[in-house]
């Protein structure tokens, strides 16, 4: 039997491309669906969560008993008059810090075992919105948030002088 | 006697090559499709399962801005609202025991939570509020898994003779045949 050996070696190479290209198709495929790709959105959950957040009344009363402040109070009275004290004599800053922090964790689990591996709050104040530039005035950074997949939501008030926005990135 | 050879049909080693050539291109062009067929599917599907979720997160929001908007949960002060997502804890324990309103808001699933600070984990009544953690207001039998969304629970203490308001972080579960049907026309009404 004779046997076209030109004929044998293109089916064999043929076959070999066929087979390298769907092994490397099934690879990346896999490599895909198996990596979630990173996923940078913005949470109404989030945004719900510091509008929320932002109503809470802490323990700190101004000038008088029970004129309790919320967090936003505290955050406004903070930056705009930070030697002021509450009631009790604690700085209103301290009371802002232990208020926001308790919230914070009360609310976010943090954890490398977690499915929230860190979040970032921060607030800004600015005097125009559409001008930009905003001075940071707080900012809380707990667990890992050096992922680009997280969640985050902002919220926003009017102070006397300007405007505050704070930011909450959940990282996951 | 004639003998044809009408039928005799000569099949070159060539041709062959050729036939086995493009069954190799159509098996390839087969996989091919396949894999962006599989990945097309797979995509289409993760965007479409996050698409509903996020339609019955927004759905439950919106229910929950239009519930806390209403006279019998919002929470007013000098008659005003004092943000979109204050409920009045103190007109739902009050609306908790009222039969005329059982249904009236045609909710499978209502309950509050409170969520910051922690409190004892007990159902609210008239005996354990405001020290309890839960305002269970509606809970059908066969309910749908409850969308949440974080609210204010505001009530009116008194400190010094004095009135004053408290809010604490909450989280409200709600669950509406409306809400898994994407809409909120129903539960609103």
């Amino acid at each position: 039997m004779q046997v076209n050996k030109k004929g044998q070696e293109e089916i064999v190479g043929f076959v070999a491309i066929v087979l390298l290209v769907a092994i490397i198709g099934v690879v990346f495929l896999g490599l895909m669906l198996r990596n979630n790709t990173p996923v940078a959105q913005e949470s109404k959950d989030v945004m719900r969560l510091i509008e929320s957040g932002m109503q809470y009344t802490s323990d700190c009363a101004i000038d008088y008993i029970p004129n309790y402040a919320t967090l936003q109070d505290l955050i406004q009275k903070c930056y705009e008059q930070p030697s002021s004290s509450c009631q009790s004599g604690d700085r209103i800053c301290s009371a802002l810090n232990r208020t926001l922090l308790g919230i914070l964790d009360g609310t976010i689990n943090v954890g490398p075992d977690n499915k929230n591996k860190g979040y970032i709050f921060k607030t800004e104040f600015t005097y125009n919105v559409s001008a930009g530039n905003g001075t940071e005035i707080l900012k809380v950074i707990k667990g890992n948030c050096s992922t680009d997949s997280f969640n985050e939501g902002y919220s926003s008030f009017q102070g006397q002088k300007g405007e505050y926005i704070s930011t909450l990135r959940i990282c996951y | 006697m004639i003998k044809t050879n009408i039928l005799h049909v000569k099949f070159t080693r060539k041709a062959q090559m050729k036939i086995q050539e493009m069954a190799f291109v159509l098996v390839a062009i087969m996989i091919f499709f396949a894999i962006v067929g599989i990945f097309y599917i797979k995509i289409g599907f993760n965007g479409f399962s996050g698409d509903i979720q996020q339609q019955r997160a927004e759905a439950a929001m919106e229910l929950v801005r239009k519930i806390a908007s209403t006279p019998e949960f919002g929470f007013t002060k000098n008659g005003e609202m004092i943000c979109d997502s204050c409920i009045d804890t103190d007109k739902v324990m009050a609306l908790k025991n009222m039969s005329a309103y059982k249904g009236f808001w045609n909710i499978d699933f209502f309950r509050l939570d409170y969520v910051y600070p922690q409190k004892k984990n007990i159902e609210c009544s008239y005996g354990t509020y405001p020290n309890c953690s839960t305002i269970t207001l509606s809970n059908a039998v066969n309910h749908e898994t409850p969308a949440t969304a974080y609210v204010s629970l505001c009530r009116n203490e008194y400190a010094n003779n004095q009135l004053y308001t408290k809010c604490e972080l909450g989280k409200v579960e709600i669950s509406a045949k409306s809400i898994n049907a994407l809409g909120v026309s129903n539960a609103s009404q």
